[in-house]
C-alpha cells in the first residue's frame, strides 16, 4: 500500500513536471525567433542471399525534422516514415515480433485492404525525437523523447543505459528515450546531469545522475544510476583522451538488491588518422550475457573501421563487428559519392557469418553466411 | 618587360623601406588587422573538386585564438556545431543529440572536408606570439606592393612550421601565403581575393585555399557580416551552448 502510494505520487509528480515544462516551452516557442524544417529522402534497394536463396527488398524513407528555437526554449520533432517492400518488409515483420525490434516503430500495411503479414508491403513510422527544452542560466530542462547519449563508444556504450541500439539498418543507430532531463552546468565544460525515464510503474524505470568535467585535456564523467527493472544500482565512468591517438573507454558495474554477483560491462576504443585515412577500433566486454545486452550477449566483442576520404565527394568505409564468444560477425563495405549538392549515392556490400546480422539469432537466415548488396540514394533538404 | 621593370623598381624602392620599417613593425601591423578580441561572422565555403562544387554555410563567433563556436546552416550539415576551447574541440551532431570530443589528430584535417583549417576559420591570428619573422624582400601581388615575410614557428602550437606571407605594404593584409611542413614540403597556399574595411582595420573577406596534399581541390572561404570586438556572451563558449 505504502509502495503503491509512493509510485502514484512519483508518477503524478513526473506528469506534472513534464506538463509544466511542455507548457512553458510552448509559450516560449510561440515567441520563437526561428522555425526550421529540414530532412532527408532516401531509397535503398538491395538483394540478399541467405540459406541458398536470393531475395530482393527496398526501403524508401522520408525523415522530417521540425524545430522551433527561441531565446530560452527549443522544441523539436523528428520522424521517419518508410515504405518497405520485399525482403525489407519481411525482415521488419520478423524483427517486430522479437526483442530485437525497434521499440519506437509502428508497422502498418501499405494498403488499407491488405493485412499485416510478412508478404505485404509495409509502412514503418518512427518518432525519433519529440521534445521540449527550457534553458535557464543555471540549468536546462528537457522533456519528451530525446537522445540522452551517455558514453564515448563508437558502437558500444555501457554507460548509455537509456538509448537502445538499433542494428536493423546498414549502420547501427540509437533510439531515443522518453525521459525528463535536468542539466546543470558548473563551468565551461563541467556539469551535472539528472535523467529520469520512468515506466508505467516508476519504480521499474531508470534514473541516473552523471557528473562530467574536462581535466588536463581528458574529458571524463562518473555516473550512478538506479535500474528499477533489474532492481540494481549501476556505477559507471567514461573518458576520452588524446595521446597522439584518440583513446576512450567506459565501464559500468551493476550491483543487485538481491546480493547476487554484480555485472561488469566495459568498452575501450581508439581512433587515429593519417593522410586521407581514419581508423578506429573498439573492444567490448559484456559480463552479463543476454540479460545485460540482448544485442551482444557474447563476452568478447570487437569493432573495427577504416575510412578512406579520397575527397570531399568520394568516401570508402569498411567496418566489421565480431562476437568472438559466439563466433559470429559482420563486415560492411560502403562507398559514397556526392553526386550533387545535398545528394549522395552509395553502394554497399555486407557479409555476415553466424546466425544473422551482427551474430543475432533473428531467424532470418539460420546459421552460416548471409550476403547483402545494394545502393543508397539520399537527398537532404 | 613592363612588369619586370615595375618589379625591379618596386624591389629597389623596397630596399630603402626595408631599413625604414622593421619586420616586427610590419608583423605588428598585420596582427593589428588580423587579431581580434571577439568576432562574429557568417561564413560560406565553396569547395571545388575537379569540376564539381559544393557549398557549406555557417555562423561563427570567436574569442581570440582560444575560443570559437560555429554552427553549420546548409541542409547537409544543418545544426552541426563546433566548440573549440584552446586545443580541445567538440562536435555536436543534431540527429542523435550527440556531443563528441574530437581527437587532436583530426584538428589537422580540413574543416568539414574543405581545404580550410580550423585555425583558418575559427582563430584569431596573432603571428608575433607563435612565429619569429624575417623580411625577405618586396614583390608585387596583383599589382599591389607587398613585403615578403617568412615566419618560422617558435612554439609547438603553431599550425605550420614555416609560412611565407606577401603583406600588402599599404593595408597590411596578407594577400598571398604559402604554408610549409617541417620537412619543407609545401602543404597549402592561400590567396586573398577581397579585402573589407571593418571598423578601422582591413580584413580579408574572401580567401582561396589550395591544399597541395590533394589533387584538383580548392576552397573559397567567404566571410560576411563581419563584426569585430563585439560583445559576446561567455556562455556561448560552453558545452551547454552546443546542445542549446
Amino acid at each position: 500500500m505504502h509502495s503503491c502510494a509512493i509510485k502514484s505520487a512519483a508518477r503524478a509528480a513526473f506528469i506534472t513536471l513534464t506538463f509544466a515544462v511542455s507548457s512553458g516551452a510552448l509559450a516560449q516557442a510561440q515567441a520563437a525567433t526561428s522555425w526550421d524544417i529540414g530532412g532527408t529522402i532516401s531509397s535503398e534497394p538491395y538483394a540478399a542471399w541467405a540459406s541458398s536463396e536470393l531475395s530482393y527488398g527496398a526501403a524508401s524513407t522520408m525523415s522530417l525534422v521540425l524545430s522551433a528555437k527561441g531565446n530560452r526554449a527549443r522544441a523539436e520533432a523528428s520522424m521517419d516514415s518508410s515504405v518497405l517492400s520485399g525482403a525489407a518488409a519481411e525482415e521488419a515483420w520478423l524483427l517486430h515480433s522479437t526483442p530485437y525490434g525497434r521499440s519506437d516503430e509502428l508497422l502498418v500495411p501499405a494498403s488499407s485492404s491488405a493485412s499485416l503479414s510478412p508478404s505485404a508491403t509495409l509502412v514503418s513510422l518512427r518518432v525519433r525525437s519529440l521534445y521540449l527544452k527550457l534553458d535557464f542560466d543555471e540549468a536546462s530542462l528537457t522533456a519528451g523523447r530525446q537522445f540522452v547519449n551517455y558514453g564515448r563508444g563508437a558502437l558500444w556504450s555501457p554507460t548509455d543505459i537509456f538509448d537502445e541500439l538499433d542494428l536493423s539498418g546498414l549502420s547501427p543507430e540509437r533510439i531515443g528515450s522518453d525521459a525528463l532531463r535536468l542539466s546543470v552546468p558548473f563551468g565551461t565544460t563541467e556539469g551535472l546531469d539528472l535523467v529520469a525515464a520512468p515506466t508505467t510503474s516508476p519504480a521499474d524505470g531508470r534514473y541516473a545522475l552523471r557528473a562530467r568535467a574536462l581535466v588536463g585535456g581528458i574529458d571524463g564523467a562518473f555516473m550512478v544510476a538506479r535500474d528499477g527493472a533489474e532492481e540494481g544500482w549501476i556505477f559507471g565512468a567514461d573518458f576520452k583522451a588524446d595521446i597522439e591517438i584518440g583513446l576512450y573507454g567506459e565501464a559500468t558495474y551493476e550491483l543487485y538488491d538481491s546480493g547476487e554477483g554484480g555485472t561488469l560491462r566495459a568498452a575501450l576504443g581508439a581512433d587515429y588518422s593519417f593522410g586521407d585515412f581514419i581508423v578506429a577500433a573498439e573492444y567490448y566486454y559484456n559480463g552479463g550475457g543476454a540479460a545485460a545486452d540482448i544485442l551482444f550477449p557474447g563476452a568478447h566483442n570487437a569493432y573495427g573501421s577504416i575510412t578512406w576520404k579520397a575527397s570531399e565527394l568520394f568516401q570508402l568505409a569498411g567496418t566489421t563487428v565480431w562476437n568472438f564468444t559466439g563466433g559470429s560477425g559482420t563486415a560492411t563495405l560502403l562507398a559514397t559519392y556526392s553526386v550533387a549538392q545535398n545528394a549522395t549515392l552509395g553502394a554497399f556490400v555486407q557479409g555476415s557469418y553466424g546466425t544473422a546480422a551482427y551474430g543475432l539469432d533473428l531467424g532470418l537466415g539460420g546459421s552460416g553466411w548471409m550476403a547483402l548488396t545494394g545502393i543508397q540514394l539520399e537527398v537532404k533538404f | 618587360m613592363k612588369s619586370l621593370l615595375i618589379l625591379l623598381a618596386l624591389t629597389a624602392s623596397g630596399v630603402a623601406a626595408l631599413s625604414a620599417q622593421s619586420v616586427d613593425e610590419i608583423l605588428a601591423k598585420v596582427d593589428a588587422n588580423m587579431s581580434f578580441g571577439n568576432m562574429r561572422y557568417s561564413g560560406k565555403m565553396e569547395i571545388t573538386i575537379g569540376g564539381e562544387t559544393r557549398y557549406k554555410t555557417m555562423n561563427a563567433v570567436a574569442k581570440g585564438s582560444d575560443k570559437a563556436f560555429a554552427e553549420f546552416t546548409n541542409p547537409e550539415d544543418r545544426g552541426t556545431r563546433y566548440l573549440k576551447l584552446d586545443k580541445d574541440l567538440w562536435i555536436y551532431f543534431p540527429k542523435e543529440q550527440d556531443t563528441v570530443k574530437i581527437s587532436g589528430h583530426l584538428l589537422k584535417e580540413g574543416m568539414m572536408g574543405s581545404d580550410v583549417s580550423y585555425e583558418d576559420a575559427l582563430e584569431s591570428r596573432d603571428f608575433k606570439v607563435k612565429y619569429s619573422a624575417t623580411l625577405k624582400g618586396r614583390e608585387a601581388v596583383d599589382g599591389r606592393d607587398c613585403f615578403v615575410v617568412q615566419l618560422d614557428a617558435k612554439v609547438p602550437t603553431a599550425a605550420y612550421d614555416r609560412r611565407v606571407m606577401w603583406v600588402d605594404s599599404e593595408r597590411y593584409v596578407v594577400l598571398k601565403e604559402e604554408m610549409y611542413a617541417k620537412s619543407g614540403k609545401l602543404l597549402k597556399t592561400s590567396a586573398t581575393l577581397e579585402v573589407e574595411r571593418v571598423g578601422d582595420r582591413w580584413y580579408p573577406s574572401r580567401t582561396e585555399y589550395v591544399s597541395k596534399l590533394r589533387n584538383n581541390t580548392k576552397t573559397l572561404f567567404e566571410m560576411s557580416k563581419i563584426e569585430i570586438d563585439v560583445a559576446l556572451d561567455e556562455k556561448q563558449f560552453t558545452m551547454t551552448a552546443l546542445t542549446k
